[in-house]
């Protein structure tokens, strides 16, 4: 049975779960409160509605045509199965009016059949673990004293082998002068004998806010991870100032 | 809900693609980018809006009015499914509540419904404005970087209960801010 909580507490509460970041342990006291709570239940309801407004607050950027080509045709496949299946079944139930009856009962102990069979296999299905499936792992990266604002994240898919690396907090490279490429970013993977190996550049989104690298392979080899700031390009060793770091060990 | 969401509706009940259509041609953009902002990946960005939008399309007969305009609904299926897939999780628990009426809208016209769109944005960037730099700094954390608030702690090394103090003080100023101008129902 959870805890009961106070309306402050749950105030504190409905405001973390409208965007995303209720801590999963804390919202069975939250439901249990709201259950018995109109007043807090108008807040959620207030807070979601509030929070429902942050996407305009994002820098619009077009999505790729293929966005769109891919998702009509899939559409157009599904209303065309669902008309071919009623048409098919209108067309069976022209044809064989005596057995409407059979049809119909043969239909509904089918669904009932099978919805027993999905009741059955989700219930014997063991409930999804709520911890990270094992194959993800995730870390956190810091800024160095010349970048202290900046910090993020590695998120690591071991099945997949591949990494999204992103940060916040990072300023653009400083401007270059004219005729020259501006430096980017860098991102290394450190071995356990302390050799860089050269990963990825960051890119920065369209609303300036973040950096992100896919870094492609099987990171859990390195011991760290670390960005620089290199030429146009990027570099085959590090060569300029390190921006950001983070262990790739876990505890 | 707006003249022209009836009319998506209408036609996603029926099942008539052109639903789906009318509802990318307004809502695509902003639904990419919302899953851009979150994912940072175009690749991942677009497999969540053509997620988001088919979900739309199995479930208009489940769209109920107190969710909110289909802007919002279709925006909080793309913000979840976004976090879901950055968490690496296939789902997890979530309060199911209606949300207040959505604030009159204006004509149905393709034109206002597009300077509704501009004013709205203007209207959340002036409000975000207010906030604190760390109170907006944990709410992007939260809604965008699909942090929890124990990771926030973690990330920016300052105790959880500042991160949850900011969450609700900036959320309750940001609601404020909107509301004393008029740009939404007082609560």
């Amino acid at each position: 049975m959870s805890t009961p909580i106070s309306c402050g507490d749950a105030e504190t509460r409905i405001a973390a779960e409208a965007l995303g970041s209720l801590d999963a342990q804390e919202l069975p006291s939250l439901r249990a409160h709201l259950e018995g709570c109109a007043t807090c239940r108008h807040t959620a309801s207030t807070f979601a509605s509030t929070a429902a407004l942050l996407p305009l607050s994002v820098s619009e950027i077009e999505p790729p045509t293929r966005l769109r080509t891919r998702l009509m045709a899939q559409v157009y496949a599904e209303a065309s199965g669902q008309r071919s299946r009623s048409s098919l079944l209108q067309r069976l139930w022209r044809r064989v009016p005596s057995a409407r009856a059979f049809t119909v009962a043969t239909a509904l102990s089918t669904a009932v059949a099978m919805g027993a069979i999905v009741v059955t296999t989700r219930s014997s299905r063991p409930p999804a673990p709520r911890s990270q499936p094992a194959s993800m792992a995730s870390f956190s990266v810091t800024g160095t004293t010349v970048q202290p604002l900046a910090h993020g994240s590695v998120r690591y898919d071991a099945t997949a082998q591949q990494a999204v690396l992103s940060v916040q907090g990072l300023p653009e490279p400083p401007p270059a002068p004219k005729g020259v490429l501006p430096s980017t970013y860098e991102v290394w993977l450190i071995r356990p004998n302390a050799v860089a190996v050269p990963a990825a550049l960051l890119t920065e989104s369209p609303d300036h806010q973040t950096w992100t690298a896919v870094i492609h392979g099987d990171i859990s080899r390195f011991r760290s991870l670390a960005a620089t700031l290199e030429p146009a390009g990027g570099s085959s060793s590090p060569t300029g100032t390190e921006v950001l770091n983070g262990s790739l060990t876990a505890g | 809900m707006t003249p022209s969401d009836d009319r998506m509706l209408e036609l996603l009940a029926s099942a008539d693609p052109e639903g789906i259509e009318m509802l990318y041609s307004r809502y695509g953009r902003l639904a990419y980018s919302l899953a851009y902002r979150v994912l940072s990946d175009a690749g991942a960005a677009e497999d969540v809006v053509q997620e988001a939008f088919l979900s739309v399309w199995r479930r208009a007969a489940t769209y109920r009015a107190d969710r909110g305009s289909l802007r919002t609904w279709l925006c909080s299926i793309v913000h979840h499914r976004a976090l879901d897939r950055l968490r690496g999780r296939s789902g997890r628990a979530r309060l199911d509540l209606p949300l207040e009426k959505a604030s009159p809208e204006t004509d149905a016209s393709d034109t206002w419904d597009q300077v509704a769109q501009v004013l709205e944005r203007d209207q959340i960037t002036v409000a975000l404005g207010e906030l604190s730099a760390e109170q907006r700094q944990t709410i992007e954390l939260a809604y965008f970087g699909g942090y929890s608030q124990s990771e926030i702690s973690e990330l920016l090394r300052i105790p959880l209960g500042t991160v949850k103090g900011r969450t609700r003080i900036g959320l309750r100023k940001l609601r404020s801010a909107l509301e004393v101008r008029g740009w939404v129902a007082q609560s």
